[in-house]
């Protein structure tokens, strides 16, 4: 079963390039030229992360080396090592809803400090692709039109975080725990 | 609120080092931090650049539109109060699909057009309709079939083998969403205006 989705995890992405690239051949799309379009905007979106990293990374790197981070995780050890949930990655789990960039600065500092092939930093990863940013999707989305009382809309979209982040947790655990 | 997180962590950690004598190695990392964020950034440019590429070759090739067509059955059962065809249907599958392919930002301008159109068959504006509220539970939870991001991150973080989370990201994604429609069901049936 493992086994089976690593396969699987590594096949469907060359096939799903594949796929992409055969479709767009053959609607007549011009691939190469679609292709340099697409590619330019990765290039600037790589560069807008920089100042959010720089923002986040530094940030916890003061928590950790002044080691007020272990004190503050110091109580949650316990409870969240039960759970599955490494105290390490604690900060990502809570930081996912509130922010995509602030996590995702989250996730790659766990994929240097811990190595990106590790259990902390596959489940990292996981993590981070589990859910989406909650609270700024809530904020853009009712904002754009002027709705004011969300009803049970923020409720629902913290369960299914917490519902993601478990499930990716129990997944890790089970495939590289 | 992310203001303040940021602030504490850097007040609260900039406070405790100093009297806890580890200034010098916070200086350390403070310095050593902004310079790897800079090539972590630099370091994505390469894996961003192909995965958004691609998903451009996609787009055109007219592969969201077919996703969205695959998911529209589904569709009926989620929002019952949008009239069949309407211009809300469109532009919400479309979103949809650009989510399940990983496409932040080709989903976003897709979700605001849905959102306006939710708006306008909306009775009440100030308040949220049922199906707004169920279009902002798959938004904040969307099935991921390539975490573009994530794949290039690791990519960049020197992984041998990145994709390996590909399977694990989208079961936990189906995990998140079946919470997120049942919990939207629930709430749904019990609010009280």
């Amino acid at each position: 079963m493992a086994a089976a989705l690593l396969w699987a995890s590594n096949a469907a992405v060359l096939m799903f390039v594949l796929l992409v690239l055969v479709a767009g051949w053959c609607r007549g799309v011009k691939v190469y030229e679609t292709f340099l379009a697409g590619a330019q905007e990765g290039f600037e979106l790589a560069v807008r992360l920089i100042p959010y990293l720089v923002g986040m990374l530094v940030a916890i790197a003061t928590l950790r080396a002044s080691g007020l981070l272990d004190i503050a995780l110091a109580p949650l050890r316990g409870p969240l090592a039960t759970l599955g949930l490494p105290p390490e990655l604690l900060p990502l789990a809570l930081a996912r809803p509130l922010s995509g960039s602030a996590s995702f600065a989250l996730m790659a500092d766990a994929l240097q400090t811990y190595g990106p092939d590790s259990l902390l930093g596959r489940m990292a990863s996981t993590m981070q692709g589990a859910t989406d940013t909650t609270l700024y999707i809530l904020t853009v989305y009712f904002g754009s039109v002027g709705v004011k009382r969300t009803r049970y809309a923020l409720p629902v979209g913290l369960m299914a975080d917490v519902a993601g982040i478990g499930a990716a947790v129990f997944i890790a655990r089970l495939l590289w725990g | 609120m992310l203001d303040v997180l940021w602030l504490s962590f850097l007040v609260g950690g900039l406070g405790l080092a100093l009297v806890n004598g580890r200034s010098e190695a916070v200086t350390l990392a403070l310095m050593q931090a902004s310079a790897e964020a800079v090539e972590l950034a630099l370091g994505l440019v390469g894996a961003m650049a192909f995965w958004l590429g691609l998903m451009r070759i996609a787009e055109e090739a007219g592969l969201v539109r077919g996703l969205a067509r695959v998911l529209a059955p589904l569709f009926r059962f989620l929002f019952p109060s949008v009239p069949k065809g309407d211009q809300a249907e469109g532009a919400i599958l479309m979103n949809i699909a650009a989510n399940v392919l990983g496409l932040g930002n080709a989903a976003t301008p897709l979700g605001l057009k849905a959102m306006q159109r939710l708006q306008e068959l909306n009775p009440h504006p100030e308040e949220a309709t049922p199906a707004m509220c169920t279009f902002l539970a798959l938004n904040t939870c969307c099935v991921t079939l390539v975490p573009t991001a994530v794949l290039a991150a690791r990519a960049a973080a020197g992984s041998s083998a990145p994709a390996v989370i590909v399977g694990p990201t989208f079961l936990a994604t189906l995990t998140a969403t079946v919470v997120a429609v049942a919990a939207d069901r629930l709430f749904r049936s019990r609010w009280k205006r």
